[in-house]
């Protein structure tokens, strides 16, 4: 059985808050999501806090750092240590954002935002292989959420991530509640979004809160999932069925009993979805 | 152009406002989004991109944040941000340059111990990402060696291990804050409260601020400057400073309270193993 195939329903971010309900002994949880940033630069504890995690659950990796969108050159000394985590820990995949986080050797630490053009595109795809090519295995790219529209855009946010996939040959994360940030900011729907992505590379969503800010939505991923985003992934988990779900939750983290409650509510979603595509295939047969 | 518009976007997040000249010059590019004026989604990314500088020194400074104040601390993660801009990918590391940066702000005079208790922090979060130390050697041994060729050798510290002193009684100050934010109310900054000599450092899975006294603290200082083992018994030499080599051999009873005390740190955990000086040639083994 290969890593990926225990990776099945809803998992959990991994947060330094829940170490103790998460890591003194195994929850019913399927597997967490590992931020592997707060893990590749360091040794100590925090490590010895993953070892046990996986010790205790499947994980895959997610990483806010590479920025895959840059002009910058990559960074191999990140890049090496993501592989040497990744070969202590044995990710069932590892997932990076479409955005950037540094230009001009300058970092921002945060997800910014790509035009949506041919010449983005290239940037973004060929770090995506690079990246590939020395992890020696293929990645997955999330949507990420963006709050600026550039004049130079010349494709929707589905093209451009469809275009990236094609010419990097990578995988996808999607991440619904951005979806439907994207898609109320950007004015366009998220249905049509869905039907150009290739759904055939979707193997894990992020579910997550936002602020509702009037004019605008920020995803801040520090409140509950909302009651548009749970509407969204019941549609985007009937199209993709069974795709591993994470909950996300960094700011201001709750106790675990509520995002316990958001996994189960999620993976009510997730089954049922399931058996409806089960379901249907039986008729059909 | 993707790298021009990446490059004076950088510029404009730090910028306060759309009036900044990255921030003008960037505009053009942008369209609105929906009601949301072109100037007002860049202000998102101001906000966004201080905020997360900000949040990363709150969580390695909390007691610096909590003498200081949420504006004044804030305006502290932005002078810090823009004197060292961050140049690689772990936030961990945006504190580095913290404690050596609050001594030049003017603003933060009113808190004269501020450099030292942040010093005292970051001290406490590298402990944390330290790795653990090697298996500690045979004490025997090492003292065999040192008192064979103290030239030659040198103390290993804990990875984790950093000294951390200052005139304020930063260790009250701190803890004052880790039991309750009250306390230091309670605590008369003006009496006549301890100067600190410091050792953070970790212990499995336990992270320790240990107070020592100036004799142990010489000790260490010497270790952590990498000085070989002969510059420890200096220290504990009777008053001619000639050559410890031969006055080990003439009385190495002279060096036994340097021995006692070289001990103690092994006990302690302090001294986890003996390497040779670069550059001499000496034993190679990592005893
Ligand atoms: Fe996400």
């Amino acid at each position: 059985m290969s890593a990926s195939t225990c990776i099945e329903g809803v998992g959990l971010g991994l947060r330094s808050q829940h170490y103790e309900e998460l890591l003194s002994s195994r929850r019913d949880v399927p597997w967490l999501e590992v931020l592997a940033d707060n893990y590749a630069h360091g040794d100590g504890l925090p490590l010895r806090h993953l070892d046990r995690a996986r010790a205790l659950y499947p994980v895959v990796f997610h990483g806010v750092g590479m920025s895959l969108g840059s002009t910058d050159p990559l960074d191999g000394d990140y890049v090496a240590a993501i592989r040497r985590l990744a070969r202590r820990i044995e990710p069932a995949w590892i997932s990076e954002h479409l955005a950037w986080v540094s230009a001009g050797g300058r970092h921002h630490h945060e997800l910014l935002p790509l035009p949506f053009c041919e010449e983005a595109v290239g940037t973004v795809a060929a770090h995506v292989r690079e990246v590939q090519d020395r992890l020696g295995q293929r990645i997955l790219v999330e949507n990420a959420a963006g709050y600026l529209r550039f004049a130079c855009s010349r494709m929707s946010e589905a093209e451009f991530i469809a275009a990236v996939v094609a010419e990097a040959d990578c995988d996808l994360l999607l991440d619904v509640s951005n979806l439907h940030v994207n898609a109320r900011n950007h004015g366009y729907d998220p249905l049509v979004f869905l039907e150009t992505i290739p759904g055939d590379r979707v193997r894990q969503m992020h579910l997550a809160g936002y602020d509702d800010h009037g004019s605008h939505l920020i995803d801040a991923h520090g409140s509950p999932v909302s009651e548009a985003t749970w509407a969204l992934f019941i549609q985007v988990q009937g199209r993709f069925p069974g795709v591993p779900t994470c909950i996300e939750w960094d700011r201001d983290v709750p106790p675990f009993a509520v995002l316990a409650g958001e996994r189960t509510r999620a993976a009510a979603i997730v089954d049922a979805a399931v058996d409806a595509a089960q379901r249907e295939a039986c008729l059909a047969s | 152009m993707l790298r021009e518009l990446q490059l004076e976007l950088g510029r404009a997040f730090h910028e306060a406002g759309a009036a900044g000249p990255a921030a003008s010059s960037v505009l053009g590019q942008l369209c609105g989004l929906g009601e949301v004026a072109p100037a007002q989604t860049l202000a998102i990314y101001q906000g966004s991109v201080a905020h997360a500088v900000e949040k990363a020194l709150r969580d390695i400074f909390p007691v610096c944040a909590a003498l200081l104040g949420g504006d004044c601390f804030r305006a502290l993660a932005r002078e810090s941000a823009r004197r060292h801009p961050s140049t690689g990918p772990d936030l961990a590391r945006v504190g580095d340059s913290l404690p050596a940066l609050v001594p030049l702000l003017s603003f933060l005079d009113a808190v004269p111990y501020l450099a030292d208790v942040a010093s005292l922090e970051l001290a406490w979060h590298r402990a944390w990402t330290q790795p653990d130390p090697p298996t500690a050697g045979d004490p025997a041994r090492i003292a065999e060696a040192v008192s064979a060729e103290p030239h030659r050798h040198r103390f290993l510290l804990p990875p984790s291990l950093q000294l951390v002193a200052s005139e304020h009684p930063i260790l009250e100050i701190w803890q004052a804050h880790q039991e309750d934010c009250e306390a230091l109310d309670a605590l008369d900054l003006g009496a006549d409260l301890p100067a600190s000599q410091l050792v953070v450092w970790r212990r499995d899975a336990e992270l320790r601020i240990d107070r020592v006294d100036t004799g142990l603290w010489l000790l260490l200082e010497s270790i952590a400057r990498g000085e070989p083992a002969s510059a420890l018994l200096e220290l504990y030499a009777p008053e001619s400073r000639n050559d410890v080599d031969e006055l080990l051999q003439q009385d190495p009873d002279d060096f036994a309270p340097a021995l006692e005390a070289i001990r103690s740190l092994f006990e302690r955990g302090w001294i986890v193993g003996l390497e040779p000086v670069p550059g001499r040639a000496g034993r190679s083994d990592q005893t």
